[in-house]
């Protein structure tokens, strides 16, 4: 009797937390998708329409603070510093999605290799991911991108082909325990072609954890981008890049703020809306 | 594949040419035998120099050696660390005019200045208590001429014979009459260095007002104060550089109180410091300029460099490149260089510009930049004003090792370079225009050039040299191999609260920092 | 136990083999020769050699890895090109500054993380925990330029409390030293903090949920003394693994702080090498990079073991 009401209230508080925990979760995966659909939408205005031009220099309207005419202001050159950041967003995008695709693809190929066929081959894949951890990876990326020219493609797969042992090592405990399974083994016992049951029982089941690593791997894409830029090794100016552009306002930091906020801002926004809506997509899949 | 040794050594030439004029060092103010002082600062005439100390000063590029043959300490950049250790035999005092300084006289002994006699002063000691005498005179500047990485070999190779006529006197033979030979002393060459004493990191000894006394390479420098110096000893006892070679993080030092002065090209510094409290020091001692690479398409056609030349508003790039200050560059003659411009560069005109573009074609070429953001914003400018007449360029944007070895192998179309160079007209002109001059990187070549050089060479007369100076120019125009931009502001900035003892460059053609005149006003 | 160490040691040495390896083969595969570069076209084949044999330049990579080995036994790294001086003495000046700047930011990043997670894990849904988690989620998505700049901004230009640059040697000035190390280590602390916070908290819920707990609590076994001894030991593994590979890769990985607070690092040694093609200094700083990286995946996969015991049971490989 005298206990009942100590529960109660405990149950009481737990079931509050998790309603308030889920109203945050849909309010912020709302937020999330909103910016990044807003992202999508400047994205094509500016490339489809001449509103935006992050190239054109108005030569008497430099550094101009923050304006109808110009929200994020205009940077030391007369650009306009919203159009820049969203033609930013653009090349980092691009960069993160050739990222995804060299990484995603190379590392389930070497991963799902491993995992399955295991043995000396499994050995080799596992000697060679760790030999390419070794190596720091902005160092060897600034090494590559150095020597190679810096261009969204070789920025975007040098830094995917970094990627790779963290997918491979994502795919291959899966297909190990895939490897595993009855219906597996059975279709091995009957002569199944072996591409066949990786294709259709392997890949099936690597997907789900794919997808949810995929967007980690995104953010990194990006955050290792704009590092790259920000280091001076990134898009050869006057590319926009988030991380160039933030680099270019910095030594005007004190006197136009705004070239340097508004793609830092963006920048943090855009990793943290890929960030809550990949925790949605992890909670679904498992 | 650039980097390695001649490339440094190169790449030492390029500073010291380059960003040049470095060198030399400064001024009379402190003038040794306590004659009146003919210089004072801004800053001496409002207070007394207080002795003691440590004054902090940020560089903006790590210094590898201390050693003016090395070629690291010749740019105009990192004069005040050169300053603090040797004395330059010449200096320009307030007004640009070149004088002697650890000389007593440095002049002509013919008419044709085919002959110069050096005559030293008395009583001036290295720091390890040795004389400088007319033998070190010597010995240095061979030595200069020998060091494979010396920013100064080339200068070198136009003295015949040094000859000891006393103690205390050289006299120069020079292989052709140069009228203008002792400009070559205010800096690395005239910075007179032991060549049997070293230090104990191996770098060898100065005449100058501080000894090193920590050196650690990416780090900084310390140095103290010479009690034994020949002339008025320095304020300060201590003097710590230190290496921030990031132009923003270097600024946000001073502003933060960690460093009392820098060293800065960054335009948006110079203007935003009053805001911030600081005071600024400087000359229009950096200037940029755009080389045509004449042996390539498409600029070994006169019309293509032309049209580019024609179709660049200097006026703009002022403004987006150096947010206003400075000025604009008219003619290879700089505003301070004492001379009158009579023929500058034709002006802007894009439609004249666009003319040319028609009757030759459209055409592409890739712009070099070494990747600092004024060359950027340059650039970025540029690419618009080309697009306008019909010539696309693209940018490539890189850092400074690759970019002097582009400069150096002569892999570009067309580079941005930005350069003390011209301050030293006189005597860099034929370095840069004539026929395989040291700093002629645009291969470019004229028979009237090269005879009115020859003939500059061996005139005396100020104004004569000045109607040679502007024909020069106006054959130059014609050919186009440069396109001038601007005459950028470089100099110091500091703290007035914590720093006096500045000087004014305004009217020196080189920005040449002494740090023995600099004294810390409170603590 | 030991098979098991023996293994992984013989492996680890394998790995760091061919990172050396490719090391040395790095100007094979890119263009140019640095002796033309340096000696310029004229040179003669003895000038050439010379200027090879005293960088350990122009050889086939395993001679040149041979040679290195050699060197490294009498410690002896091998001589800039660019500047001319050891590598040994270069590195003997920045490696300890880089050492410090990790280390005393992984400090920091724990004393911070630690009570955080574990007072946040014991009050599920309190102030604290909703704080440290949105915070968490905040420096998570920033990267650390953004981050220091915003730092530098704040501290340095608009309270003008903290040098916004620079670094002065302990020996010269100790509490000048101290300052200048705020802001650098700050930015790294605060987002190593984040990651250890999100994988501690997340486990020690977990832990605290599980019934050995909840008997402990019944028991009557105080708050912090169960945090202590019970918690902490199984959710410290992800914390291992998590701080192993930051130091590993911390060596490497401060480069984007040293360049933004001008601190003369081994990031800064090596990056500024990589822009002049100075072989012997990226060489040799790869493969010491690589060997720290090697030695802490070692060490966190002995430490696994040596915190629970099970996991040798179940160990892969």
């Amino acid at each position: 009797m005298t206990l009942a009401p100590e529960v109660d209230r405990g149950v009481l508080a737990a079931v509050r937390a998790t309603r308030r925990r889920r109203r945050i979760d849909t309010v912020a995966t709302a937020a999330s998708a909103g910016w990044l659909i807003l992202l999508a939408v400047l994205t094509l205005v500016s490339i489809a329409t001449p509103l935006l031009d992050p190239y054109y220099q108005d030569f008497l309207g430099a550094k101009l603070e923050p304006s109808l005419a110009h929200p994020f202001g205009t940077d030391g050159n007369g650009r306009d510093v919203f159009a820049r950041t969203v033609a930013g967003a653009q090349n980092s995008l691009v960069v993160a999605v050739i990222t995804l695709g060299v990484g995603a693809v190379g590392g389930t190929l070497i991963g799902v290799a491993a995992g399955y066929f295991r043995g000396a081959l499994d050995n080799v894949i596992g000697f060679l991911i760790d030999a390419v951890l070794a190596i720091p990876a902005l160092l060897l990326i600034i090494t590559i991108v150095s020597f190679r020219g810096p261009s969204i493609t070789s920025i975007g797969t040098t830094i995917g082909l970094l990627m790779i042992p963290a997918f491979a090592r994502v795919t291959r405990s899966i297909a190990l325990t895939v490897r595993e399974r009855d219906y597996v083994k059975a279709a091995v016992l009957i002569d199944t072609p072996t591409p066949r049951i990786l294709v259709r029982a392997v890949l099936p089941a690597v997907a789900p954890a794919l997808v949810s690593y995929a967007f980690t791997a995104m953010t990194a894409a990006i955050v290792a981008e704009g590092s790259l830029s920000f280091l001076g090794y990134g898009l050869a100016a006057p590319a926009p890049s988030w991380g160039g552009i933030i680099a270019e306002g910095r030594s005007d930091l004190a006197t136009a703020p705004w070239i340097t906020l508004a793609p830092a801002l963006a920048l943090a926004a855009t990793v943290m809306a890929i960030t809550t809506i990949g925790e949605r997509a992890k909670e679904r899949y498992s | 594949m650039p980097s390695t040794l001649k490339l440094v050594g190169l790449g030492a030439l390029t500073a010291s040419l380059a960003f040049t004029a470095a060198a030399c060092a400064p001024s009379d103010s402190a003038d040794p035998a306590g004659s009146a002082s003919t210089d004072t600062t801004a800053a001496a005439e409002v207070a007394t120099p207080v002795d003691g100390g440590t004054i902090v000063y940020g560089l903006d590029r790590d210094i590898t050696s201390l050693d003016p043959a090395s070629g690291a300490i010749s740019s105009q950049t990192v004069q005040s660390v050169a300053n603090s250790i040797f004395d330059a035999l010449m200096q320009y005092d307030e007004s640009g005019e070149l004088v002697p300084f650890l000389a007593v006289s440095f002049e002509p002994a013919d008419e044709t200045s085919t002959e110069w006699l050096l005559t030293l002063r008395d009583g001036v000691t290295f720091s390890d208590g040795s004389v400088l005498d007319a033998a070190a005179v010597i010995a240095h500047v061979t030595r200069a001429g020998t060091e494979e990485t010396s920013a100064s070999r080339a200068t070198v190779a136009t003295i015949a014979s040094m000859e000891e006529v006393s103690a205390t006197e050289v006299r120069f033979t020079l292989v052709a009459p140069n009228a203008s030979f002792s400009q070559y002393f205010t800096r690395d060459l005239g910075q007179i260095a032991s060549t049997t004493a070293t230090d104990e990191f191996g770098f060898p000894l100065g005449t100058g007002p501080y000894v090193t006394t920590e050196y650690s390479a990416g780090t900084g420098i310390t140095m103290t104060k010479r009690e034994d110096y020949w002339g008025e000893a320095a304020h300060a006892d201590t003097i710590e550089f230190q290496i921030l070679p990031d132009a923003d993080s270097r600024y946000q030092s001073l502003v933060s109180g960690a460093v009392d002065a820098i060293w800065s090209e960054v335009p948006s510094q110079f203007t935003g410091a009053e805001a911030d409290g600081l005071a600024t020091s400087t000359g229009n001692s950096a200037t940029s300029f755009g080389l045509f690479n004449s042996y390539v398409a498409p600029f070994d056609s006169v019309e293509a460099r032309q049209a580019v030349a024609l179709a660049i508003d200097p006026q703009a790039l002022l403004a987006v490149a150096n947010d206003g200050t400075g000025a604009v560059a008219t003619s290879v003659l700089q505003s301070t260089s004492g001379y009158d411009i009579t023929d500058p560069q034709p002006a802007y005109d894009p439609e004249a510009a666009k003319a040319i573009v028609d009757e030759i074609g459209g055409f592409e070429f890739a712009y070099l930049t070494d990747g600092r953001g004024e060359a950027a914003a340059r650039a970025a400018a540029m690419q618009q004003m080309l697009a306008e007449v019909g010539i696309t360029m693209t940018i490539q944007s890189s850092d400074m090792a690759t970019w002097g070895a582009a400069l150096y192998s002569g892999e570009y179309q067309m580079l941005d370079f930005t350069t003390s160079l011209f301050g030293n007209i006189d005597t860099n002109l034929s370095m840069l225009v004539g026929t395989g001059g040291l700093a002629n990187f645009m291969g470019y070549s004229n028979e009237d050039v090269d005879a009115m050089l020859a003939e500059l060479a061996g005139e005396t007369d100020h104004d004569a040299r000045g109607v040679l100076l502007n024909s020069v120019a106006a054959a130059v125009w014609d050919d186009a191999p440069i396109v001038m931009y601007t005459e950028n502001l470089a100099g110091v900035i500091y703290n007035p609260e914590t720093l006096q003892g500045v000087e004014d460059f305004t009217n020196r053609p080189q920005v040449s920092i002494q740090t023995r005149l600099m004294w810390h006003a409170a603590e | 136990m030991i098979r098991f160490i023996a293994r992984r040691g013989v492996r680890a040495l394998g790995v760091l083999l061919l990172v050396a390896v490719l090391a040395m083969s790095m100007p094979l595969m890119l263009p140019g020769s640095p002796a033309m570069a340096a000696l310029g076209l004229e040179a003669t084949d003895e000038e050439i050699a010379a200027f090879n044999d005293r960088y350990n330049l122009g050889a086939d990579p395993l001679t040149r890895l041979w040679n290195w080995l050699d060197g490294l036994l009498h410690g002896d790294l091998g001589t800039s090109i660019i500047t001319d001086a050891a590598v040994t003495g270069q590195l003997a000046e920045r490696l300890p500054v880089t050492l410090e700047l990790v280390a005393v930011s992984l400090v920091l990043a724990l004393v911070i993380s630690l009570p955080v997670a574990l007072r946040s894990a014991w009050r599920p849904g309190s102030i604290l925990d909703r704080v440290s988690q949105a915070l968490a989620f905040v420096l998570l998505s920033m990267p650390g330029f953004v981050l220091g700049m915003l730092l530098i901004y704040v501290f340095a230009v608009v309270l003008r409390v903290l040098p916004a640059t620079g670094w002065v040697p302990f020996s010269e000035d100790p509490l000048g030293h101290l300052t200048h190390l705020i802001l650098p280590v700050t930015t790294m602390a605060l987002a190593e903090a984040a990651v250890y916070l999100r994988a501690l908290r997340a486990d020690a819920d977990d832990v605290l949920e599980s019934t050995y707990i909840h008997a402990a609590q019944a028991r009557g076994m105080k708050p912090t003394r169960l945090l202590l001894t019970r918690a902490l030991r199984p959710a410290s593994l992800p914390l291992v693994t998590l701080v192993g590979l930051n130091l590993g890769m911390a060596l490497g990985g401060t480069l984007v702080v040293e360049t933004m607070y001008a601190i003369p690092g081994m990031g800064r040694y090596v990056s500024t090498a990589i822009g002049q093609r100075d072989y012997p200094v990226i060489e040799s700083t790869t493969i010491i990079l690589a060997a720290a990286m090697v030695t802490a995946t070692l060490l966190v996969d002995l430490s696994y073991r040596l915190i629970d015991p099970r996991i040798a049971h179940d160990a892969r490989t």
